[in-house]
């Protein structure tokens, strides 16, 4: 199989991109400038999700929080829905709308050292408690595991095994090159691996 | 456990545990999956975390809620401008209108008085004379008019019904006549 391109369920296999996820996204985004705010109600639901995870994963994000992280994500993002040009995905644009807003909540906790005792793995223990999870062991040591990541490290590994995004995405979403979000996935996953005593592929 | 050479299987485990990929390349992945234990224990990693990490439930209608509306569209011209577009437009189809009518009168006078047929020419020559005839002060341009005379203009032009669908034509058929052409 050496070679051989994945064709993505997100591609279309059309020049035009008819009928992909991107296309169906351009449409919505287009009834909704044209007035249609029932379009706007099909795009979060389409992507709220996705966000909603992300926020959940990157730690320090509890409850509440990634309610209204999403939130603001989205407002941000319709806000500026006009400027949309399409060069990168709807998904890949609202991902990093949301890194960003998640970077400046880090920034702005930074410089309120009150709210800093709590430790980012003990904050994903307490997402966990409060929301009643119950993960298998296998889950629960995989988030200890990303949880001792570097945070560049957590974001690419993330965004690549919940999302499935390519390596292109991800690399327009955390500002850096196709090669380097590799290099970093790797790295991250040798290290989850090496902490659950996995033989590396 | 051997390690894996094949970088590209490698590469699309996770699109395999995030369903990204399509019918076809799933099934290629999945078949050397099946055969590759190094893969195997690698996909089943990226499933766990891809499980570890569910998404908190969010409240979509208060999203909604708080989004920005779409921008407003803008269809008709805004009242002032519309008036004002128009209102030239029609101004300019009355005068002419006048005018032609005061050409008319004129030249039916001119028959009716000397019971000749004026030539055509004369009738070109005639028309301020005829306009002036007509009590009406009609002048090369709008500059001429008074407040008044526009203001009243203005309102007659507001109670018309109907709005010529094209630039109104002098009326010949007088012309026609009193030039004595059938």
């Amino acid at each position: 199989m050496t070679g051989v391109r994945p064709v993505r369920k997100g591609v279309s296999p059309e020049p035009d991109g008819t009928g992909s996820e991107e296309a169906i996204d351009r449409e919505l985004i287009a009834r909704w400038l044209a007035g249609d705010q029932r379009a706007a109600t099909t795009l979060v639901e389409r992507h709220a999700a996705a966000l909603s995870r992300f926020a959940a994963s990157m730690g320090g994000v509890t409850g509440s929080d990634v309610d209204e992280l999403v939130q603001d994500t989205f407002v941000r993002a319709f806000n500026s829905l006009e400027s949309f040009r399409g060069e990168s995905s709807l998904r890949t644009w609202l991902f990093t709308i949301e890194r960003r807003l998640m970077l400046d909540r880090r920034r702005a906790e930074r410089r309120r050292p009150e709210k800093m005792p709590v430790a980012e793995a003990d904050a994903a223990s307490e997402y966990t408690a409060l929301d009643g999870i119950v993960a298998d062991e296998m889950q629960e040591r995989v988030r200890v595991a990303v949880d001792q990541l570097t945070a560049l490290q957590r974001e690419v590994f993330t965004l690549r095994v919940t999302e499935g995004l390519s390596y292109k995405e991800i690399a327009d979403i955390v500002g850096s090159t196709e090669g380097a979000a590799r290099v970093h996935y790797h790295h991250a996953m040798r290290a989850v691996k090496e902490y659950l005593g996995v033989p590396h592929a | 456990m051997r390690e894996c050479q094949d970088e590209t299987v490698k590469d699309m485990l996770p699109e395999l545990a995030a369903d990204r990929l399509s019918p076809a390349d799933a099934a290629r992945v999945t078949a050397h999956v099946d055969a590759c234990p190094a893969c195997a224990a690698e996909l089943a990693v990226v499933r766990a975390a891809h499980a570890a990490f569910t998404a908190p439930a969010v409240d979509i209608a208060r999203i909604v809620a708080a989004l920005p509306m779409p921008p407003a569209k803008v269809i008709e011209f805004a009242p002032h401008m519309r008036k004002r577009r128009f209102t030239s437009w029609r101004i300019a189809a009355t005068i002419a209108t006048i005018a032609v009518s005061g050409v008319s009168i004129g030249v039916l006078q001119g028959v009716l008085r000397d019971n000749k047929p004026p030539a055509v020419k004369r009738v070109v020559l005639k028309t301020s004379d005829a306009a002036e005839a007509s009590g009406l002060t009609v002048g090369g341009s709008l500059n001429d008019l008074s407040e008044k005379e526009m203001q009243t203009l203005l309102d007659k032009l507001d109670e018309l019904d109907a709005v010529p669908s094209a630039e109104p034509q002098p009326a010949v058929s007088g012309m026609r006549a009193a030039a004595g052409v059938q």
